[in-house]
């Protein structure tokens, strides 16, 4: 049960939560940092610094300024510029983020085709594609894995016509292949299969 | 002067770095204008493709794609009211305006005359401080660099805005990340958790290729994608009218962006919102901005611009980089073998100076190409998105494969592309990250010697008067924001309640 004095606390934690979310893993690799740096050593011979005295001052350091940005934000609620020279940034700021997200209101889809919610799950799908590109790199090659990855993205995800998408990708490797491979001279790996 | 000058002029017009200026500043131009790509981007994909380039021509395209973008960026926030860069966000909202009045082609023709005019005045004021400043700090020691890199750090708190914890949390964890590998001095692997790769640490560019090529080519497309308005020759004729009101603002702009942009930390973005929030206040038409004045196009576009520029005088003159593209092309710099500080200007005049007058060469071939030119360009934001981010997220990981022959290095910008899509979308600022990663090692490095030098006593970077009034500085930038906010908001709160009682 939520005392009244934890009900600003839980009305933050909904509306703020990927920043605390955020901060608080930032929070948490500076414990790790800390911990860590420790065991490297802080100093050595006369007291002089050692290999963990800047990862222990920096992890310390960011110990604190997520803990106190996440007590800003669980109970302050205000923004620390209010009143000063840099509020008057963050007003023009915010008047040109209302601007964009007004244009971006008039047009249920964009140019992509895609609804806000489509939108939100593509960032991931083509994560998903670049890891599988990356696995694939040791058997088909470098160019080929990223080719094929190209056309998936653009057939695939994209649901553009198949030959556009070929004929972009076959594009891609043309221009890879001139300038990495013929004019750079570097050793583009070719995996397993050996093909380009 | 005059002979480095001269060194300058003659490095700067030879027919092969003439040819890579203008293929910096058009690709510049390009890159700014596609939404999602931005000059760090730009940047960071191609570095690679310049590594068998000689240095100075190197660093001369590197550089054009830099200030380029910055013409560039501003054409897709008139048009499409969605920013090529985060420098010319603020021109959404009079650009913008603009367009939507039937006035896109003199927005365009408005923002590419302040962008000019601010660079070149804050091109001589590079040109004119950048070499006494570099001879100033070739008498700084250990303790005096140690002090420099931490008013560069404490900068960030200063402009970091409601951000000010967020900032700081992630400058120091862009530090963090930069210790990784066998620590500077020491024979200690460090957060490498067992891993070989990680012993040689990570690579510089391939984060930032991971931050702000993937990072931002993902967030673009979660944020989808505007039609252009279009924008015709015939537009681009100003009004003299229109003219005679952006002068001034130009002026503003400029003077804001120069003296933001020497700040290490603070860079473009926030030089233009600056003027743009100072415009509102001292405009003679302050009622019309935001509703498509030509003091809202001229004033941040002159701003953004003479930021760029004024950035490079931190980055080259004290190598501490005054904005996150600059932290990318300080990075360049390291690829070629150069160290940016004091020493260069010493060691490479025909470098540093061959590459500060190029900028004069590359703003007068983007005034000639943005202005008559900018409709033409404009018609690349019609390119569909869906083609362009497959080849430039293929671009960004063989790039990266190219900067050290392994495939780790492609794994790196993976991890990092998440870790900057993550940033972006959960508004992480990007750049103070940036320069905790580039000022870990050096600041590590001044550490260690500084110690050495005192015996284990740190203090000793106050007795020298440079140093203690760089610390008494760097002391003031850190804990005035955040005293001042701290003090503001508890005065905030002891009057609600009286407000709200009454």
């Amino acid at each position: 049960m939520s005392t009244p004095a934890m009900a600003p606390a839980m009305a933050a934690w909904k509306r703020h939560r990927s920043d605390l979310i955020g901060t608080a893993v930032l929070g948490t690799v500076g414990t790790i940092a800390t911990v860590m740096g420790l065991g490297y050593g802080v100093f050595t011979e006369g007291n002089r610094v050692g290999p963990g005295f800047l990862p222990v001052v920096v992890g310390l350091f960011i110990l604190v300024a997520a803990g106190l940005e996440l007590g800003r934000i669980l109970f302050a609620g205000r923004a620390l510029s209010e009143g000063s020279v840099m509020a008057l940034v963050e007003d023009v700021e915010q008047e040109a983020a209302e601007q964009i997200s007004e244009t971006r209101r008039e047009e249920q889809r964009d140019t992509f085709g895609r609804t806000a919610k489509q939108r939100n799950w593509a960032p991931l799908y083509i994560f998903a594609v670049l890891a599988a590109a990356l696995l694939l790199v040791d058997l088909v090659g470098l160019v080929l894995s990223f080719a094929l990855a190209v056309a998936f993205l653009i057939i695939v995800i994209e649901r553009r016509p198949w030959w556009v998408g070929l004929l972009a990708t076959a594009g891609a490797v043309a221009f890879i292949v001139v300038i990495f491979k013929a004019l750079l001279g570097i050793p583009l790996p070719s995996g397993y299969l050996g093909l380009i | 002067m005059i002979e480095n000058l001269q060194l300058g002029i003659e490095t700067a017009v030879s027919p092969e770095n003439l040819l890579w200026c203008f293929i910096g500043v058009l690709l510049g131009t390009i890159i700014g204008l596609l939404p999602g790509l931005g000059s760090a981007t730009g940047v960071a994909i191609l570095l690679p493709v310049t590594l068998t380039f000689e240095p100075v021509t190197a660093l001369i395209m590197l550089a054009g794609i830099y200030y380029g973008s910055q013409y560039g960026a501003s054409t897709s926030s008139i048009l499409i009211s969605t920013p090529g860069d985060s420098s010319s966000v603020v021109l959404t909202l009079d650009g913008y305006q603009m367009a939507r009045k039937g006035r896109a082609g003199a927005a365009l023709a408005l923002s590419a005359i302040a962008s000019f005019v601010a660079a070149i005045l804050s091109l001589i004021g590079l040109i004119t401080l950048a070499g006494p400043i570099a001879r100033f700090a070739l008498n700084f020691g250990p303790a005096e660099n140690l002090a420099v890199m931490l008013l560069g750090l404490a900068t960030i708190v200063s402009f970091a805005g409601s951000n000010v914890l967020r900032g700081v949390t992630m400058a120091a964890a862009g530090i963090l990340v930069s210790l990784v590998g066998v620590a500077s001095g020491f024979s200690t692997a460090r957060f490498t958790f067992g891993s070989a790769n990680l012993l040689s640490g990570l690579d510089f560019i391939a984060v930032m290729i991971g931050i702000f090529a993937v990072g931002e080519v993902l967030h673009q497309i979660r944020r989808g994608g505007e039609r252009p308005i279009r924008a015709g020759f015939r537009d681009l004729l100003v009004t003299r009218a229109e003219l005679r009101r952006a002068a001034a603002p130009s002026l503003r702009g400029t003077g804001v962006g120069f003296a933001t942009g020497v700040l290490p930390g603070a860079g473009a973005t926030l030089a233009s919102f600056i003027a743009y929030g100072i415009e509102k206040q001292v405009s003679r038409f302050r009622t019309q901005m935001g509703k498509g004045a030509p003091e809202g196009v001229a004033a941040p576009e002159a701003a953004n611009n003479a930021a760029a520029n004024a950035s490079f005088i931190p980055t080259l003159a004290l190598g501490i980089p005054g904005s996150g593209t600059t932290a990318v092309l300080l990075g360049a710099f390291v690829i070629f073998g150069l160290q940016p500080g004091p020493l260069l200007f010493e060691q490479e005049p025909r470098l540093v100076w061959g590459l500060l007058l190029s900028f004069f060469i590359g703003n007068l071939i983007l005034l000639v190409l943005n202005l008559p030119l900018a409709p033409v360009f404009a018609q690349l934001l019609r390119i569909p998105y869906p083609y362009l981010y497959p080849f430039v997220l293929m671009m960004s990981f063989i790039g990266a494969f190219a900067l050290g022959n392994n495939t780790f290095t492609m794994a790196v910008v993976f991890f990092a592309g998440i870790l900057g899509y993550f940033m972006k979308r959960y508004d992480f600022p990007a750049a103070p990250f940036v320069l905790g990663m580039v000022l870990g090692p050096l600041l590590e490095r001044s550490l260690i010697q500084t110690s050495a030098l005192g015996d284990g006593n740190l203090l000793i970077v106050f007795e020298s008067p440079i140093g203690a009034i760089l610390m008494s500085a760097a002391i003031l930038a850190f804990a005035y924001p955040l005293a001042s906010g701290i003090i503001r908001g508890a005065r905030n709160r002891r009057k609600e309640p009286q407000e709200v009682g009454s």
